[in-house]
């Protein structure tokens, strides 16, 4: 297996792992920032926003979910990041 | 009237019982319907544990009783709403989303719905965020839910009892004795570390 791709990067430059697709296009999913347990997968261990390049999420949506958690973290639903002490 | 249609997010205190939830609602609908709007649904998600405390007029909330109406109106309604929840005690925090910008016809009853939201929470040992389930009934003493932060309280204190500025240093050390054990042990440390120099000497 390692023999087979190291001959096709030399063949072939190199092999690109497969293209993450915008989840909420594909779905079809309407963003909500009360849908608690749909943004929880878009945040970082430390409830940071997580960029599009890790999620595949297209612009319009990353745009629209990025507003959805911070209303979230607004009304307390979601932290802004992790507790003191 | 051009009606639109709205969503507002309330928290309310935590320690308030049902009855003072939906005497609560009601008078939130009355006064949307003083503006010319009209409640269509209230969702109910009960008490839930905030994402962080929420620090508001001296006190300190941990939990909140959450609620949702969705209604029609229009800026009026929104705003007389939003001054009198500043004005109440009971709601410290809301947030008003636009739905829609037509109505669909209007039914002449409110749905009322109990709706379970679940929490997101940092896991205890630090790795990762978990889902957690909250059960609708759940009885949590006061103390956890609502803290008076005793901040600004001392302060004002010390300003009167204090005209001789040679009181203030005892009034002060007993305070956090009161309130943590950590100090303790420390009063103890302290006087032995002096005690093994005079040895040495």
């Amino acid at each position: 297996m390692s023999q087979e791709t190291a001959q096709t990067t030399q063949e072939k430059k190199r092999q690109y792992p497969r293209r993450k697709v915008c989840r909420f296009c594909q779905e079809k999913i309407e963003i909500d920032y009360k849908d608690v347990r749909l943004l929880c997968g878009y945040i970082s261990e430390r409830a940071k926003i997580l960029p599009r390049r890790m999620t595949g999420t297209c612009a319009y949506h990353q745009r629209q979910l990025s507003r959805a958690i911070k209303r979230a973290r607004i009304m307390a639903l979601l932290p802004y990041g992790p507790p003191h002490i | 009237m051009k009606l639109r249609k709205y969503e507002t997010l309330i928290i309310a205190r935590p320690e308030l019982n049902p009855d003072q939830i939906k005497e609560l609602v009601s008078r939130l609908e009355q006064k949307i319907a003083d503006n010319g709007g009209k409640l269509i649904e209230v969702s109910d998600w009960g008490l839930r544990k905030l994402a962080y405390p929420i620090r508001i007029r001296g006190e300190k909330f941990f939990y909140g009783h959450y609620f949702l109406l969705v209604y029609a109106g229009n800026g009026q309604v929104i705003k007389e709403l939003e001054d009198y929840m500043k004005l109440i005690d009971e709601t410290f925090r809301f947030q008003t989303v636009k739905l829609a910008d037509k109505v669909e016809a209007l039914e002449e009853e409110v749905i009322w719905r109990e709706e379970l939201v679940p929490e997101v929470r940092l896991r205890e040992d630090g790795e990762g965020l978990e889902v957690v389930e909250p059960p609708r009934e759940r009885r949590i003493p006061k103390e956890q839910m609502v803290q008076i932060s005793t901040a600004p309280k001392p302060a004002e204190e010390k300003k009167e009892e204090a005209p001789a500025p040679e009181e203030q240093p005892p009034e002060e050390q007993p305070e956090p004795e009161e309130t943590s054990a950590s100090p303790e042990p420390d009063s103890e440390s302290a006087p032995s570390q002096p005690e093994p120099e005079e040895e040495k000497e």
